[in-house]
């Protein structure tokens, strides 16, 4: 612990805190409104169309098993979805990891999840009638239900973190990157805990690992805004791990802001053992929670982003750019 | 007065439920259940009765006795009446509750003399057996060694010196006799205890077939108690005493039914240390030995030498009067318990009336307050207004919230119109401005204060007094309209009302001399400025109209509200559960009270949720869900609403405006965060909810904000442009500054 002395005082810290951290509010007012054009974001809460146009870019996502949008399609399919075994269902315009059913096993009677419960046919058509009544959706309106195939979590993240009990966890780490303009300006990894149920959704009791833009190592945890140096669950120190294929993953965002051009922008992307980097969706308005992971303040950032003109930058130039503000602006209090 | 009393009567005839029906057999129902007082209370009553027998009545605390006279009248082929004394008010008893009932006899009322006759008749012909019966709920004062004359018997004291026909004061035997006996002293007080004493030791008691005449009684040395009375009356008159015979009942929890009696009232001048002062009553009883003090065993049915029941001859008739001691607690339960009924049996605990009824008021004040009034201070009251002949009826209905309060104050007015329209004053003694709104919502009523003088106390913004003072003689054209706007209490209140309005003196100097803040209103008043004349002609349309005040004041103010919503969650951060729902919430807040409406909200959230969660497995779509949830929540409310009229808890019964809506929708939006993020997180939006319907509450309910934007409905354009300058706030919000200050901290 550093001493005493080392802090500054209550009102400087307030101070700086103030200058250089972002509020919803100006998050809203500043960001979201001028930079997201509604349509577009339309398209990102959409996943269904999000993966048409990021496949249309040639970006990898999940592969899409089926899309039902109306009781007919669902009563046609279900019998035969009862044998998918390894796939997702999830609601097409979900929120906040609502709806989301993780399959492992299936023998057409019965769906086994992967917490090891049985789901019957009844209960599978259960739950997709409610995501087609829009329960989990942002709006409330009638939503579509999305079969995927099943994200298989890459090992490497895995036993960096969570060592020998990853299976306990279960679940599917992602890294977020929040890009302004298409430049990456910060990141974090998602990893879930066993009060997560799997779900790697911060408000759900997942961790959130800032990331260092520019080296891709993990700097701190956070979990339900607090500071957490280990994982709760495996007692893995949360900060130093370098992250593999960063560089990939850096233009992967980029190009996802290319092919679904909003100005404020999250990226949800995951390891996959088989695939390597797929996005798993697109937010339109990610939450702020990046900050209290990296300790870094955006206002600060975004203040710095100005001074630039990003219009002409090519992928390379935006993830230059991003690292070098990220490097400059490493902390929100001395 | 009788007429009001009639109307008192015709309102308490409607709770009869309180009591088992008076049948028409011939056993005598028992006055009470058995239950109805504890051992202790007996205990009490049989030491009361042995004081009593032994000895004088020892002036003591104020007794509460319950007494029912019934009558039964037996069959007859033609049309009957019987007639009864029925006790009244006066500076020695205190009438605080009566139920009179006959059906299907009719009934009717008559001022006689200084008394008051019951009168039953059948118009047609009786099939079986009828009782009629009188229940009191009474309070004889017994704290002192006399009481003092009206104003009348002070005028008329030779009517009490004068010899009569049954009161032979110049009778030769009377004459001898009250000579000896009043010679040897001076004291006018103790010659008439000479009497006293004389009667109770020489003359024996007899039953009714003894003597009931003076010199009869003084001849034979027995009589009958109102034999004893006529004799004693005529030693005092003899002795140029003034003294009169008194009829009544003996309130004996013994001895049941209880005795109709006779006893004598003689006026003597106060004794040491002031010999030559005002003449005062005191009281003389030979045959329960009571010398010279006010007994608190008697109570007074009529004062002069009448028979207390007359009836049509060949009338098979019967009588009988029980009576049972009442704590003061008891008293007071039951005086409660008997308005409740009259109010729906709502509110038994609270809404409470308390009246000195008066024969022939000289003047009858109306006070109507939403503080509670102890029970020491009406009786105080009640007193001080029977000393001065004035008629006082106390309309109490205290609640938290200011709106149910100016509601119930409204319904209690309506209840006691006849009272309100005879008053020719009426107080509205408030905590704030809700005295004015319980006045406006009876503005279809316009001639209802007329040539009466209005008092109106109550913590307020002397702009916002002003403008509804206004509006109130506007609509109402009273005498005059007293305002003061500071919370007065009671006592305070009192001294004001009766000095100005008893005393006469000007209410200009009773402020001053009390240093009050005032305001007067009469026809004379200036009118306003352009814009709020405009104003106050539109309120008071509105008011004609029907609209009451209140309703509009809800309109203009749930703008203000929902700014505090936008400071809620855009400048502090905090989430609720639905953008608007604690502003629908808030102005329930505001009908059912604060802590009322937390415990509905915290009940219907915790039974919804709970039932929620078991509706859950049955995976209905989310219409229905809602749907059923409205149900829920509906029966819950039911439920609610019943067990508040039970318990007489009347903020409770106002759940029916609880907004159903959004509750179900908060409960699915807490059942939805309980899945997303356990239930800690749920609880703490709830939590947060609750907090900022709270916080909207408390900011409503001070300085009298509801009526500032009445009066100034301008300040909601204020709130308006409030709503834009934060909705342009850009700053960190204040759970967020924390939340990265407090993480900053933990970065080595």
């Amino acid at each position: 612990m550093p001493s005493a002395d080392t802090y500054p005082s209550l009102w400087a810290s307030l101070c700086r805190v103030w200058r250089t951290a972002l509020g919803v509010n100006r998050r809203n007012a500043e960001y979201l409104l001028p930079l997201n054009d509604p349509t577009r974001m339309a398209i990102v809460d959409n996943k269904v169309v999000a993966k048409a146009a990021l496949f249309a870019a040639d970006i990898a996502v999940a592969e899409t098993l089926a899309v039902w949008s109306d009781r007919t399609a669902l009563l046609a399919q279900l019998d035969e979805a009862m044998r998918w075994n390894d796939c997702v269902i999830k609601p097409g315009r979900g929120a906040g990891g609502g709806g989301i059913v993780v399959v492992n096993d299936a023998d057409g009677v019965a769906l086994t999840l992967i917490d090891g419960t049985r789901w019957s046919r009844d209960q599978v058509r259960d739950l997709c009638l409610d995501i087609l009544d829009g329960v989990f959706a942002l709006d409330e309106q009638p939503d579509v239900v999305l079969f995927e195939r099943r994200i298989h979590a890459d090992d490497v993240v895995y036993s960096m973190l969570t060592a020998a009990d990853a299976a306990a966890v279960g679940g599917l780490p992602d890294i977020r990157i929040v890009l302004v303009h298409g430049v990456p300006l910060l990141a974090m990894l998602r990893v879930p805990t066993r009060k997560s149920h799997g779900r790697a959704n911060l408000h759900a009791g997942g961790v959130g690992i800032g990331i260092d833009l520019a080296t891709g190592r993990t700097t701190h945890g956070l979990y339900r805004n607090y500071h957490l140096p280990r994982h709760p669950d495996t007692h893995q120190p949360l900060a130093g791990h370098q992250l593999p294929h960063w560089a990939a993953l850096l233009q992967l965002a980029v190009r996802c802001y290319d092919a679904v051009p909003l100005g404020y922008l999250g990226v949800d992307i995951v390891l996959d053992r088989a695939r390597g980097p797929l996005v798993l969706e697109l937010n339109a308005r990610p939450g702020l929670q990046v900050q209290l992971a990296n300790h870094v303040g955006l206002r600060a950032l975004l203040d710095a982003l100005t001074l630039h003109d990003v219009a002409h930058f090519s992928g390379a130039e935006r993830i230059a750019l991003g690292q070098q503000l990220y490097a400059t602006h490493r902390e929100w209090r001395p | 007065m009788t007429r009001w009393r009639l109307g008192c009567a015709v309102l308490l005839c409607s709770m009869a439920l309180a009591f088992a029906a008076p049948g028409g057999d011939d056993t005598p129902e028992p006055t009470l259940p058995a239950d109805r007082g504890p051992p202790a209370a007996d205990g009490v009553a049989v030491a009361g009765a042995a004081d009593t027998a032994a000895a004088p009545a020892v002036p003591g605390a104020p007794r509460y006795w319950r007494v029912r006279m019934q009558m039964t009248l037996g069959a007859a082929d033609r049309p009957k009446q019987a007639r009864m004394y029925l006790p009244t008010s006066s500076a020695r008893q205190t009438i605080f509750e009566r139920t009179v009932w006959g059906e299907p006899l009719g009934y009717r009322e008559t001022a006689s003399g200084e008394n008051l006759l019951g009168q039953w008749y059948a118009e047609k012909p009786l099939v079986g057996a009828q009782t009629v019966t009188a229940d009191y709920t009474v309070r004889i004062a017994g704290n002192g060694q006399s009481f003092p004359l009206s104003v009348t018997e002070r005028a008329n004291l030779d009517e009490y010196r004068a010899a009569s026909a049954t009161i032979p004061a110049e009778s030769p035997a009377v004459q001898r006799h009250s000579v000896e006996l009043v010679r040897p002293l001076r004291d006018p007080r103790a010659q008439a205890i000479a009497c006293a004493q004389f009667v109770a030791t020489a003359i024996a008691a007899a039953d009714d077939a003894g003597p009931a005449t003076a010199d009869a009684a003084l001849q034979a040395r027995r009589a009958t108690p109102l034999g004893m009375a006529r004799l004693l009356a005529a030693l005092l008159r003899a002795a140029h005493i003034p003294a009169r015979v008194v009829g009544g009942v003996v309130l004996d929890a013994v001895a049941q039914p209880a005795q109709y009696t006779y006893w004598v009232e003689a006026a003597v001048p106060g004794s040491f240390p002031d010999p030559d002062g005002v003449r005062t009553w005191i009281e003389l009883d030979p045959v329960r030995r009571v010398f010279g003090s006010v007994s608190n065993a008697h109570l007074v049915l009529f004062r002069g030498d009448h028979p207390l029941i007359r009836h049509s001859a060949n009338l098979d008739f019967s009588y009988a009067v029980k009576v049972q001691r009442l704590t003061p607690d008891e008293a007071i339960a039951e005086l409660t318990d008997n308005h409740a009924s009259q109010f729906a049996r709502v509110n038994a605990d609270v809404a409470r009336s308390n009246a000195a009824a008066v024969t022939n008021p000289v003047a009858t004040i109306l006070w109507v307050t939403d503080q509670v009034l102890p029970a020491t201070l009406t009786d105080k009251f009640v007193a001080a207004a029977s000393a001065q002949r004035v008629k006082v009826l106390f309309l109490t209905a205290p609640y938290g919230s200011r709106l149910f309060r100016a509601e119930h104050m409204t319904e209690l007015m309506q209840r006691y119109d006849r009272t309100l329209r005879q008053a020719d004053a009426v107080v509205l003694h408030t905590r704030d401005d809700a005295g004015f709104y319980a006045l406006l919502a009876q503005g279809g009523r316009s001639g209802l204060l007329k040539h009466k003088i209005v008092y109106v106390t109550g913590a307020l913004w002397s702009h916002v007094g002003d403008f509804l003072g206004r509006s109130v003689m506007t609509l109402f054209r009273p005498r005059a309209l007293v305002v003061i706007p500071a919370a007065l209490d009671a006592n305070a209140m009192w001294d004001v009302v009766t000095t100005n309005f008893l005393d006469g003196v000007p209410i200009d100097d009773v402020a001053r001399s009390w240093k009050l803040p005032l305001m007067q209103f009469s026809e004379a008043t200036v009118p306003l400025g352009r814009w709020r004349q405009f104003l106050l002609d539109t309120w008071i349309v509105a008011a004609r109209e029907g609209v009451t005040p209140q309703s509009l004041m809800l309109v203009l103010i749930i703008p203000l509200i929902a700014l505090l919503v936008v400071i809620y969650r855009g400048v502090f951060g905090f989430q609720s559960f639905g953008t608007f729902a604690p502003v629908i919430l808030c102005v329930a807040f505001l009908r059912t009270g604060v802590w009322w409406g937390v415990a509905l909200f915290a009940t219907i959230l915790g039974v919804g949720a709970l039932l929620r969660s078991v509706v859950n497995h049955w995976r209905l779509f989310m219409a229905a869900r809602m749907a059923l949830l409205l149900g829920i929540i509906g029966l819950l409310m039911l439920v609610v609403g019943v067990v508040g009229i039970w318990l007489g808890l009347g903020p409770l019964v106002n759940i029916s405006v609880f907004p159903m809506v959004i509750m179900a929708g908060v409960i699915e939006q807490f059942t939805r965060a309980q899945v997303e993020s356990g239930w800690a997180a749920a609880v703490r939006m709830a939590a947060a909810t609750l907090g900022l319907c709270i916080a909207c509450y408390c900011v409503l309910d001070w300085l009298s904000l509801q009526s500032v934007v009445l009066v100034y409905p301008e300040v909601v354009l204020g709130g308006i442009a409030c709503t834009i300058l934060l909705g342009r706030w850009r700053g960190l919000r204040l759970v967020e500054l924390i939340r990265f200050y407090r993480l900053g901290r933990h970065h080595a």
